[in-house]
């Protein structure tokens, strides 16, 4: 029989290599004109790197990927869902959540910070871009309500104790290495869950959301500790 | 204008820009993928954006709905995880500079996704009985590939040797068994493999090949050594 130690062979052999360019830098280098020496070099590389071939064979396959005649209602139902459900619409809701567009161009450099976090996974030490500083932390604490530790079905909205002179209220829902997945708003103590985030809180998943609370002026009064919830995986 | 875009019947083409003078009319599936994506930018804070944005993402619905779809292997996950990486995709948009084409970043997205995601459910001990069948399968008087392998010293020369001897879908097959770590079933899904035994069938070609070419290359060392 295969010995596991021998596949590793193979295994490494099918892993990127010091050399290997980044797939996005390959595909623009074959791309480039004829006879282009950028093009040349991504070509001979892929020639001899079993990883690169494999990489772009099977991003050709996304690229042109079409349902089969017997995976076209299924998949048709989900692109169908995904339209519906985009989270991308103007929000003329009271919250103003974060993928409202609105809200784009103040969170760009917030955005900029859980970019970082997707691709170089945080510590979860790192300090929260949520603008607290440490002074406020100590001056007043914003209590969480709900979600909190194992549930038995997915929460319909985050729930917190409302602090004295707060006009906004700030949530982040984060992977457990702390990287943000959602941000929304909200005026008053709680916050409803769209549909789309509900879609990540699938049963058995830890997930990390902490909350801030701010005044009129902008000026930020307190924030929660990181607490977890995780929907249980009887749930279903 | 008063063309509203919502909902999935709206229409795909719809007009977002006119001239009057030149009576030229744009339309949304005249802008390529990167184009869309500066058009968004720059009218990031208006409806007008978000159309963008959303004409952007519905050109990628179906090639993310397929590719979960094949990996999840039933409708309702399937739709979970499309609508986690476009959930990741815009949170990650201020990432995406320009300098790559936008269905390779999207593409990685899904496939960072995607592929954690059934590495971890598939939880499964990494080589399985799955192997075992298959080195039953390859050829007798083939020598086994993996100590041959292990007898290429050089970790280039085992690459180029795969690279040199394998197609397309063994490569796929391969990096997606191998170098993924996912099993060959999510491996003849995912790949919408329609022959009878699937992957499996492709990995015993694949090691057939190899064996064959190892043998040459044994060849090639003796005799360069002697
Ligand atoms: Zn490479």
């Amino acid at each position: 029989m295969a010995d596991p130690m021998q596949n590793e062979k193979l295994k490494s052999a099918l892993g990127p290599a010091e050399g290997c360019p980044p797939l996005e830098q390959l595909v623009r280098a074959l791309e480039a004109s004829e006879g282009d020496a950028w093009r040349k070099a991504a070509e001979d590389h892929t020639a001899t790197c079993s990883h690169c071939r494999g990489e772009l064979a099977l991003m050709r396959e996304f690229v042109e990927a079409s349902p089969r005649p017997d995976e076209a209602r299924n998949v048709n139902w989900i692109a169908g869902r995904l339209a519906k459900q985009r989270v991308f619409r103007p929000s003329r809701q009271r919250l103003s959540f974060f993928f409202g567009a609105r809200a784009w161009a103040a969170a760009a450099c917030l955005v900029l910070v859980a970019a970082g976090a997707f691709y170089l996974p945080r510590g979860p030490g790192l300090p929260s871009p949520a603008g607290a500083g440490e002074g406020v932390m100590r001056s007043q604490a914003l209590e969480l309500v709900a979600p909190l530790g194992d549930i038995p079905q997915k929460p319909a909205e985050f729930r917190w104790r409302a602090v004295p002179g707060a006009v906004r209220y700030q949530v982040r829902l984060m992977e457990v290495d702390r990287s943000e997945i959602w941000r929304g708003e909200a005026t008053d103590a709680f916050l409803s869950i769209p549909a789309p985030v509900l879609a990540l809180m699938p049963p058995g998943r830890t997930l990390l959301w902490e909350g801030s609370a701010w005044d009129q002026s902008g000026k930020a009064l307190g924030t929660s500790g990181t607490r977890s919830f995780r929907v249980n995986l009887d749930s279903r | 204008m008063t063309t509203r875009y919502s909902g999935v019947d709206a229409p795909r083409r719809f007009l977002v820009a006119e001239s009057t003078s030149t009576a030229t009319i744009e339309t949304m599936e005249d802008l390529s993928d990167e184009e869309l994506v500066v058009r968004y930018r720059q009218d990031a804070d208006s409806p007008a954006g978000e159309r963008y944005i959303n004409e952007l993402f519905r050109r990628y619905h179906t090639r993310v709905a397929t590719w979960c779809y094949r990996l999840a292997g039933d409708r309702d996950s399937a739709a979970d995880h499309a609508q986690e990486i476009f959930l990741k995709a815009y949170t990650h948009l201020n990432s995406f500079r320009g300098d790559a084409k936008f269905s390779t970043w999207i593409y990685m997205i899904a496939r960072n996704h995607c592929y954690n995601e059934f590495r971890s459910r598939a939880a499964r001990p990494a080589h399985t009985s799955e192997d075992i069948v298959l080195t039953d399968l390859v050829d007798d008087r083939a020598e086994n590939v993996e100590e041959a392998l292990a007898r290429m010293e050089s970790a280039e020369s085992v690459r180029a040797l795969l690279a040199q001897t394998l197609d397309d879908t063994e490569h796929k097959v391969m990096t997606l068994h191998y170098g993924e770590e996912l099993t060959l079933d999510a491996v003849t899904r995912m790949l919408g493999l329609t022959n009878a035994s699937g992957a499996k069938a492709y990995i015993v070609s694949a090691r057939r090949k190899l064996s064959v070419a190892l043998r040459r290359w044994n060849t090639r060392q003796q005799r360069e050594t002697s």
